[in-house]
């Protein structure tokens, strides 16, 4: 059976499987964290801290999706790539979807004033998200249990908390005002790519002796 | 001798186990990595964003309070897997739980007791890390109770969450929940007088240096948000009791979010401002002819202004008039303490450790050097650059600042020293480094002799010693170049 097939047969129950209350209710939050920037009176970058605020949400409840609970009891006839990639595409699609929702949204009633320029937030919060993803799926290789998923939005609340440290322009938050980025910047693009290495490495197979 | 055996007190059970769970609760929370590394993540970043400035309890207040919210955040996460440990456990369903549902939400509590008391340790360590430095400015102890109440909200948050949604995405979408209320406060609220800004768990910076704040009903306010989580969590088991407490919370903390709205003023008038930093309440010492005057409680800065201001007083004459230090508030009205009597001043701001308290000094020394020379004087627009270029007085100042400052001859010499407000010319820093390189008695014994005529802007004084500089047309009125206007600046005058 060709894997594009055998991905169509487990859609559904993977569907079934995975739990969608916190991608539910990660979505109700990210549309809260908004309203601020569609309540108050229009800024530059008022609405940044709300849309990067609901991709870390977002990309958290993401996190619930992986732990695969049944891996380690039976024989799968699937590869475990597949059924972990599925996982990922079946909660991350309606994630990034809700966010580009909100996105358009705050711009249609704010003006690109109060988001900013979009290729830079957009990168920033695919990072926001994917870093508590990967985080999780390298838990969920080692740990069956949903706890595992906790691993996510903890090393993403500790990142969160890093990047604290640096102010001014060593900070990697502010957009960047002109075409050069400073080195906090550039930091962003090497983030995305580190998380997508780590989840990629992370939903391999596992081969137990 | 007769003994006497007395009965133990007769215990509850119950009371005995909820005890027992309380204690076993507190030694699995210290063993939590999640209390240690929110511990660890708070102190440090209090730590840090107070590391480049000399403390003030303000600003301590502030940054010890907003790094508390990291420890709650790990709290809120212990808390809520503590509480939910009995449905991960499968525990729910079995008949041999020691005891009820309700006395272990009771033992749980333990954990609101033990996150004060870690916001209170990082809160001191914080305080103990700064040492030698302490912090100067009106100390107010409600303020500092917040980092032992957020956090033992944090640690009450996450256990009644834990009981009502035991799911394990339940404890960090309360943290985004959290998050995405504690972001949207700031955003919402505007200005010092409204509701929404008092909502936010951490008291914001006073509307000036040293102004009274309500802090006091800011802590009802966040222990009735307290009582009220912990009600939360009483609701599953004792409801009656719960909602009496709930609804008490909310009454009260709608009694301290007014009260702190009320006595937060609405319009400042001068009066309130001169009240605070005035001349009428600075405290003033004199130290080697020099008057520093600084505001209430910030006394203890007077020795860090004196390591910059005396390395350029000791080479003016004793006929120069030594300007005043005087620290400013928030506002500045341009009046000195006394007319005619030159006056420089410093902010509420004093850098720590490295390169922050070198460029405080310098900042300082270079204010001094200027007014002390007559270049610069204390006005309402004293802010306008204006140029020295070609006056001698110019040429005195960047001799004066060159021996002030630790490298000040190697900076004269690259073009690196900096005058502050006032431009000078290559010329001046030519003829400067020629006076350095004369005897330093030779030119303070000639600057004592001839100090008035120096002072005169458009005399050339100097030339005795050999500096040729000349004085452009020194112009008689104080009217600052129009903002914007091309050509050159103004000519200190």
């Amino acid at each position: 059976m060709s894997v594009f097939r055998l991905g169509l047969l487990l859609v559904r129950p993977l569907a079934r499987a995975v739990p969608w209350w916190p991608l539910a209710a990660a979505a109700a939050l990210a549309a809260l964290s908004q309203l601020p920037a569609l309540l108050a009176e229009p800024a530059p970058g008022l609405a940044l801290p709300g849309l990067r605020l609901a991709a870390a949400g977002l990309g958290a409840a993401v996190c619930f999706a992986m732990p695969d609970r049944m891996a380690s009891t039976v024989m799968a006839p699937s590869p475990r790539w597949l059924r972990q990639w599925l996982r990922v595409a079946l909660t991350l699609l309606p994630a990034a979807v809700v966010w580009a929702l909100l996105y358009r949204a705050v711009v249609a009633v704010g003006g690109r004033l109060v988001a900013g320029p979009a290729g830079y937030l957009t990168l920033q919060a695919a990072v926001c998200g994917l870093t508590p993803l990967a985080a999780a799926a390298v838990a969920a290789r080692y740990r069956d249990e949903l706890s595992a998923a906790l691993t996510g939005p903890l090393v993403a609340g500790v990142a969160l908390v890093g990047t604290l440290f640096f102010t001014g322009t060593r900070s990697p938050w502010p957009i960047p005002a002109q075409p050069g980025w400073t080195v906090a910047q550039l930091c962003w693009p090497v983030a995305l790519a580190v998380n997508a290495a780590v989840l990629l490495f992370a939903n391999r197979d596992v081969f137990r002796s | 001798m007769t003994a006497t055996l007395v009965p133990p007190p007769a215990r509850h059970a119950g009371r005995v186990a909820t005890v027992a769970l309380a204690r076993a609760e507190t030694r699995l929370v210290l063993r939590s990595p999640l209390l240690w590394g929110g511990a660890v993540l708070s102190l440090a970043l209090c730590t840090v964003t107070g590391w480049n400035r000399m403390p003030t309890w303000e600003a301590f207040a502030r940054d010890a309070g907003m790094s508390s919210l990291v420890l709650a955040g790990a709290l809120l996460l212990a808390g809520h897997l503590a509480a939910s440990r009995d449905r991960r456990a499968g525990a729910d369903s079995l008949e041999a739980v020691p005891t009820t549902a309700a006395r272990r939400g009771a033992g749980l509590l333990a954990l609101v007791l033990v996150g004060g008391a870690a916001g209170a340790s990082v809160c001191l360590a914080g305080l103990l890390l700064m040492l030698p430095a302490w912090p100067v400015g009106r100390f107010d102890p409600w303020v500092l109770l917040v980092t032992v109440v957020v956090p033992a909200t944090g640690a009450a948050l996450g256990i009644a969450v834990g009981r009502w949604l035991p799911a394990t995405a339940a404890g960090p979408l309360t943290l985004v929940a959290v998050a995405v209320v504690l972001a949207g406060l700031p955003v919402l609220s505007t200005g010092y007088d409204s509701v929404v800004w008092h909502l936010f768990p951490v008291p914001q910076a006073p509307w000036e240096t040293g102004a009274a704040r309500p802090t006091g009903w800011h802590l009802v306010y966040l222990l009735a948000v307290l009582a009220a989580v912990v009600g939360l969590l009483w609701l599953r088991y004792r409801r009656l009791i719960a909602v009496g407490v709930i609804l008490a919370a909310v009454v009260a903390s709608g009694i301290a979010i007014d009260q702190q709205v009320r006595a937060t003023p609405k319009v400042i008038y001068e009066a309130m401002e001169d009240a605070l930093t005035g001349p009428a309440v600075l405290t003033c010492q004199v130290h080697a002819g020099v008057r520093y005057c600084a505001l209430p409680h910030y006394a203890a800065w007077i020795p860090l202004w004196r390591k910059a201001v005396e390395p350029v007083a000791d080479n003016l004459p004793a006929a120069a008039a030594r300007p005043t230090v005087r620290q400013l508030g928030g506002s500045d009205d341009g009046k000195p303490l006394v007319a005619g009597t030159p006056e420089i001043v410093t902010p509420i701001r004093w850098g720590r450790h490295g390169r922050w308290v070198e460029d405080s000094r310098t900042r300082l020394a270079v204010a001094y050097t200027t007014a002390a020379t007559g270049l610069t004087r204390r006005a309402p627009a004293a802010d306008v650059s204006c140029s020295g270029a070609g006056q001698h007085r110019t040429v005195v100042a960047l001799w004066l600042l060159a021996q002030a400052l630790p490298d000040g001859a190697r900076r004269l010499a690259d073009g690196e020293l900096t005058l502050g407000l006032v431009r000078y010319a290559p010329a001046d820093a030519r003829a400067a480094t020629a006076l350095l390189s004369r005897p330093h008695d030779e030119v303070a014994n000639f600057l004592a002799a001839h100090w008035a005529q120096v002072m005169d802007p458009a005399s050339t004084a100097l030339a005795p010693l050999g500096v040729t500089t000349m004085p452009p047309p020194i112009p008689t009125g104080d009217a600052p170049a129009a903002s914007g206007a091309p050509g050159p600046p103004r000519v200190c005058g």
